[in-house]
């Protein structure tokens, strides 16, 4: 888990990081939505796509290292997905490239295919969380009339993570230290039981104490925070230039044919 | 089973959203009724233990280790209707924080994990238990939770391959795709059973009034009646997916296709042929296949040199950029 790690990079504070947070929401959800219109036998024209999250990502500071690495993480279920389409689709197709035809499975295409706007959204993810602290990322949802309580249900989600996931990892440490040479199936069971129904009543306890002192401070179900969202020039031109990049990639074939 | 934007298609990915967000306003509207709305921090404070206890892990056998979805269990615990908030909010901060399951896909997903697993898992539960508030014995919670979570996790599983072949982005046939996420999902889901009930028992034990159930005394589970009941549900499941693969012969069906050179599997299927038939009315930007003719193959080329030309530039300019700032602007990344 390296959480934190993003929390860290979206604390920074780059031309990227001060661009306004409903823009870059908006651009990553338009941009996930062409993506996924793009046809499934086709490769190369994804390649264009890459110039919005990589440069979203160069000029925010986010180390591309890591990038892969996240990428890497999340894939399983889609290499699972993808990887027998080669087995299943074996019409034959003819692709060409510049001087070059060859003769590929369409199943291999679709399979590349799949990879390629897999790179490309989790990119485009990546570089949204990374440059954008998450409660103004949350913000910009409830801006966009997310129900508000389901707003303030994920900042307390994201809050407490951290704490009870170092809280889960003390305990998992204790468990192995008492374990020394201990692996029997009913006694890994019990303790298992043990450490998750052991933190669910610690947290069930936190979060009533939690809201009893917020009650006392005169909480009413509404949260108020000092960012206040200001669209300046830089905000709109980038709101417009990569919608209009995507949708002109996107789009300027369709009409062109 | 996080599923990803590439894999649905426009069509499918919308409607789920549709479908679950009306499910999630319902589930809302029947929770405020024990679950007063200034509470809502505490759902998020759940979320965030949901979320850890899936970090704890329990070794099946030397090498693997399974771990908690948790699904099945809020719902037990926190009553089947706030469970899909809890839910929803985990898969929410998994998509955006982790860019765990697409965005689009976020839909789906909190379709499969947060609305049917927890929905009927907990009706199986209580279809086992009976009626709250009586003293059962513990083999009987044993059996229900057991029974629940196995039964959650594999229905959920099951809709994942419906979303896929009504998708049409995958070549892989439902009639194999189905029984091979099923039959996973069955043996993660013997998992999910395991550490559900043990959760239970001890909170039986510790905290008997954080549940709704009564639990006679000290008593413990004697391990033969793990034991056998995992074996007779496998010699269950071993049955019923040994009469099932014998009814697909999809290795044969396979090989006619790969010899004959046919079309894409979903095609050749009436019913994906029509789902996709109508998915192209009803997407903005239908599909359009590469064919021999397809034109502008120079503009491909073109495209990927170019893109490689403007990332390479883009690089640069942003290393540029970047040493004009202070130091204090770049975030140095932890030592772990």
């Amino acid at each position: 888990m390296h959480h934190d790690y993003i929390d860290h990079l979206a604390m920074g504070d780059t031309p990227v990081h001060r661009l306004d947070a409903r823009a870059k929401l908006v651009v990553v959800v338009v941009f996930t939505a062409l993506i996924i219109t793009v046809p499934r036998y086709e490769v190369a024209a994804l390649f264009p796509y890459a110039i919005l999250p990589f440069a979203w990502l160069a000029f925010g500071g986010v180390p591309l290292g890591f990038v892969a690495k996240h990428l890497l993480l999340v894939s399983p279920f889609i290499l699972f997905v993808a990887v027998f389409n080669p087995l299943y689709d074996t019409a034959p197709m003819l692709v060409r490239l510049g001087p070059w035809a060859f003769w590929a499975r369409g199943g291999v295409l679709s399979c590349l295919s799949i990879c390629g706007k897999f790179v490309l959204t989790v990119s485009a993810l990546v570089a949204l969380v990374s440059t954008t602290r998450f409660h103004d990322l949350l913000k910009a949802m409830a801006w966009f009339r997310l129900p508000r309580l389901f707003v303030i249900e994920l900042s307390f989600l994201y809050r407490y993570l951290f704490l009870l996931v170092e809280q889960v990892q003390r305990m998992k440490r204790a468990r192995e230290c008492r374990a020394v040479g201990k692996s029997r199936l009913g006694w890994s069971l019990r303790s298992t039981g043990g450490i998750i129904g052991n933190l669910f009543l610690r947290t069930l306890e936190r979060g009533e104490r939690v809201y009893a002192a917020m009650a006392a401070r005169g909480f009413d179900g509404s949260v108020r925070t000092l960012t206040r969202f200001h669209m300046r020039a830089a905000d709109y031109a980038f709101l417009a230039g990569s919608v209009l990049f995507v949708a002109a990639l996107r789009l300027g074939p369709l009409l062109g044919a | 089973m996080h599923m990803a934007d590439q894999v649905l298609s426009p069509a499918v990915a919308y409607s789920f959203i549709g479908v679950s967000v009306a499910a999630l306003a319902a589930g809302a509207a029947l929770a405020r009724r024990t679950f007063h709305e200034s509470k809502v921090p505490l759902m998020g404070v759940m979320g965030a233990f949901v979320f850890a206890a899936q970090m704890v892990n329990f070794p099946v056998l030397t090498g693997t280790s399974g771990h908690l979805g948790g699904g099945v269990l809020l719902a037990i615990l926190l009553g089947p209707h706030v469970a899909p908030l809890v839910m929803a909010a985990i898969l929410t901060v998994q998509c955006l924080v982790f860019a765990d399951g697409g965005l689009l896909a976020l839909g789906c997903n909190i379709f499969n994990m947060g609305i049917v697993a927890p929905y009927v898992g907990y009706g199986v539960y209580r279809a086992i238990l009976g009626r709250p508030g009586e003293t059962k014995s513990v083999g009987r919670l044993y059996l229900a939770s057991f029974a629940g979570a196995l039964v959650g996790v594999a229905v959920s599983s099951a809709a994942v391959p419906v979303q896929i072949a009504l998708s049409g982005r995958s070549a892989v046939p439902f009639s194999t795709f189905f029984p091979v996420m099923v039959g996973v999902h069955l043996l993660i889901g013997v998992v999910e059973g395991l550490i559900t009930f043990a959760v239970l028992a001890y909170l039986v034990q510790v905290r008997p009034d954080a549940l709704a159930v009564q639990v006679p005394g000290k008593e413990r589970l004697s391990r033969r009646a793990v034991v056998g009941s995992i074996a007779v549900f496998a010699l269950l499941v071993g049955g019923l997916l040994s009469l099932v693969a014998s009814g697909l012969p999809d290795g044969l069906d396979w090989i006619r296709e790969k010899k004959e050179y046919v079309l894409p599997a979903e095609t050749a299927d009436p019913t994906m042929a029509r789902a996709s038939e109508a998915q192209a009315k009803i997407a903005p930007l239908p599909d359009y296949s590469v064919g021999e003719n397809a034109p502008g193959y120079w503009t491909s080329l073109s495209g990927i040199l170019g893109s490689a030309a403007t990332l390479a530039l883009v690089y640069v300019l942003a290393l540029l950029v970047r040493r004009r700032m202070p130091a204090h602007a770049h975030p140095h990344p932890h030592q772990h």
